[in-house]
């Protein structure tokens, strides 16, 4: 997936430019440095994982099983 | 059947929480989002498509509570640098480092829509297809949110690093390593 960000930042040269169809047509800017690019890439991953990586809050799995509990004992 | 749909909802909470938690800026709401969710989830586990993305599933409906419900409520809080269990982290190799609360900072900024966007295909492992389903938007909406986020990630990123406030280590080093595109 991150390396979807630095797929779009690189530019074919010249020859394919007129028949090659804009991925998003109104973006000027899609044209970073794929190293800035890549960066930002890893910084979200990284913003992303910390928290799916972080332990989960006891009162949503106490929930969870409240839920079923309740569904088993109806 | 419900021990099934039980296990998949569970293994998706952590994924649910870091979106909400990109949605919203808030560790504290994003909590109270994905038990939102999970509730609904679970009272509507009939209506889940066995043999599609549980994970698309379970955002869009997130999503939607937190659109419909807590925006509304004015709970909208973009209290960043107080919220995350912030540890110092850096990312990047030798020359580049981005400071993960810098980065939590610039993400905020972003207008919603290009924020969740960039999350879902940058972070989340979704498809285009799927975050325009999930968005309600065409995918090539999606892309050009995508395009603008970055661009917008990649301006605050460099320019903060560029202004004269005394940046801290992680946005100079960035300016560092951005300087030969931003002096254009």
């Amino acid at each position: 997936m991150v390396s979807d960000f630095g797929k779009s930042a690189e530019r074919s040269d010249g020859a394919s430019s007129s028949t090659e169809p804009s991925p998003s047509g109104d973006d000027a800017e899609t044209c970073l440095d794929p190293r800035l690019d890549q960066l930002i890439g890893r910084s979200l991953q990284a913003h992303y994982d910390d928290i799916v990586s972080a332990p989960l809050p006891d009162t949503i799995l106490v929930l969870l099983a409240q839920l079923e509990a309740k569904e088993k004992g109806a | 059947m419900s021990d099934a749909f039980r296990d998949q909802l569970v293994a998706e909470l952590p994924n649910l929480r870091a979106f909400a938690a990109s949605l919203c800026g808030s560790m504290q709401l994003a909590d109270d989002l994905v038990q939102d969710t999970a509730v609904k989830a679970w009272s509507n586990q009939d209506k889940f498509q066995q043999g599609t993305s549980i994970r698309a599933w379970l955002f869009t409906i997130l999503r939607n509570t937190y659109f419909s419900l807590y925006r509304k409520r004015g709970r909208e809080v973009q209290d960043v640098e107080g919220v995350y269990s912030s540890k110092i982290a850096v990312i990047g190799g030798q020359e580049s480092h981005i400071d993960l609360a810098d980065f939590r900072i610039a993400l905020a900024q972003l207008p919603e829509e290009q924020r969740e966007a960039l999350v879902m295909i940058g972070a989340s492992g979704l498809s285009y297809e799927e975050a325009a389903e999930i968005s309600g938007v065409p995918v090539g909406t999606v892309k050009s949110r995508v395009n603008r986020a970055r661009a917008k990630l990649a301006a605050v990123l460099s320019i903060d690093g560029l202004e004269d406030f005394g940046p801290s280590k992680a946005t100079a080093s960035v300016t560092r390593s951005a300087g030969a595109f931003t002096a254009d």
